[in-house]
């Protein structure tokens, strides 16, 4: 049966779970019959863990036949390539941002694949994103488009992106491969009340092809887990609650939750982390914490309901999250220059995806109508 | 065979349940290692000479390091001439 908040069922969820301490989902006792175990590879490869399939057909936690055996040894090799690949592109891009002075934060994929599971093989990745800081963005911009990394959407208008923005997605040379280059979590309100000089006053390394890599430090990773947990897609993906619920239950360099719990607060994220701890327990059957107790009872405000409805309700878009983002933007100044960049975008913004400036705005305006009218459609 | 070899420190690696993957970033070549090939990925974590590695993978086989070393001497030349090893020392 199909949650509809994981867009995931109960034998997903499972997979997720493998390797937790704790977890309640349980996998059958025997192999599964032809049609659910090409649903299930299906939804691994989706959800990105065929090493956390492996590791449960291995393991004997989830019985198989030796043609699904193979199959998933299969998967989790292909999906290990791309990463290996991946990681050959962040070792490729190294010297272009050294040569214009970049300095990094590796995101997600390659960090939390080294830094937060014991083997770096149990985590998939599909994508690479990195963290630059807002004054070296177009710095960072420019390097890439030297190497023929190309932008898959325009600006909306000149230095949106470094005021305002959450970065941009670029394919590489081959046309394949993607980096989100980021100047912080995600668009919109979370993402503009978040204290960017946080996530570069520490940092943690990892090594990858004989180079070190700087990447968030063990409680911002966290933080960023659960940012993608909560908001990140519409509906919830499996692997960043897994990542989330891995990290809580790693031993060494434990996760400092009276940090964590700090840092939520003063980015004005407490109701991210509550729901992306919630969306854990929910989907892994984890027993009860201090934590989990805490997030349970962490009702939204009103402004924050209105916030979470814009990353989550399906009639919800750019504009909404934009329009609840104005209230974090400080100063009249920033506020006038963040709406004139939204109401006359750049001319050659939109272009395929709006036919006129007309219908984006009344577009908009539905969205914001919408986000005061009636209660949320949230999945 | 003189010399010791070890895994190249620039090479990308994952191990899985059956095989090693290696991903040489200088030619773009991926090289994937199985059976016999994936133990000697593990013992080459540190330099060994190729007597050395015979030596451990006779251990863990029952094969007489002899007939090892006659099969790994190719082996271990065509690794470290596609860059997935380095060679050391003498």
């Amino acid at each position: 049966m199909s949650s509809g908040v994981f867009m995931a069922d109960d034998l997903t969820c499972a997979v997720a779970a493998t390797g937790l301490v704790g977890a309640a989902r349980q996998f059958p006792s025997e192999p599964l019959g032809d049609v659910r175990w090409r649903a299930l590879l299906a939804q691994t490869k989706f959800h990105k863990m065929q090493g956390l399939l492996a590791a449960a057909v291995r393991s004997g936690a989830l019985p198989a036949t030796p043609s699904q055996h193979d199959e998933v040894l299969s998967a989790h090799a292909a999906a290990m390539e791309l990463c290996l690949q991946l990681e050959s592109d962040l070792l490729d891009l190294v010297e272009p941002f050294e040569r214009v002075g970049v300095e990094l934060r590796v995101l997600k994929g390659p960090s939390f694949a080294h830094l937060d599971y014991s083997d770096p093989s149990q985590r998939s990745f599909g994508d690479l994103d990195l963290l630059v800081r807002s004054e070296q963005y177009e710095m960072a911009v420019g390097a890439l488009a030297d190497g023929g990394y190309r932008r898959a959407f325009d600006e909306l208008r000149s230095g949106f992106d470094r005021r305002f923005g959450k970065g941009a997605n670029f394919t590489g040379p081959d046309g394949q491969r993607a980096i989100d280059v980021h100047r912080t979590f995600v668009m919109g309100p979370f993402g503009l009340a978040l204290r960017l000089g946080d996530l570069w006053s520490t940092a943690e390394t990892f090594r990858i092809a004989g180079r070190s890599f700087m990447a968030l430090d063990a409680d911002q990773r966290f933080l960023h887990a659960c940012f993608h947990a909560a908001i990140g897609n519409a509906r919830t993906r499996l692997v960043p609650l897994r990542d989330l619920a891995g990290m809580l239950q790693r031993e060494h360099r434990p996760v400092d939750l009276p940090r964590v719990r700090a840092l939520s607060t003063s980015w004005q994220s407490d109701i991210v982390l509550a729901r992306a701890v919630t969306l854990a327990w929910d989907a892994f059957g984890l027993d009860d914490t201090e934590l989990s107790r805490w997030a349970a009872a962490r009702a939204p405000t009103a402004v924050e309901e209105r916030s979470l409805r814009t990353y989550l309700d399906p009639d919800m878009g750019y504009a909404a999250r934009c329009y609840a983002a104005l209230a974090m933007i400080r100063g009249p100044r920033e506020k006038a220059a963040f709406v004139r960049a939204l109401a006359f975008p750049d001319r050659h913004y939109g272009a395929g995806r709006h036919t006129g400036r007309w219908r984006r705005w009344r577009n908009a305006a539905r969205q914001i109508s919408r986000l005061y009218g009636r209660r949320s459609r949230r999945p | 065979m003189t010399g010791r070899f070890v895994r190249s420190e620039t090479v990308l690696w994952r191990q899985t349940f059956d095989r090693v993957i290696v991903l040489v970033p200088a030619t773009g070549e991926m090289l994937t290692l199985k059976g016999t090939a994936v133990d000697l990925w593990d013992l080459l974590e540190e330099p060994a000479a190729l007597e050395q590695v015979a030596a451990a993978l006779g251990e863990r086989s029952g094969v007489a390091p002899a007939l090892i070393a006659a099969d790994l001497t190719p082996v271990l030349i065509d690794l470290a001439t596609r860059g997935a090893l380095s060679k050391t020392g003498t």
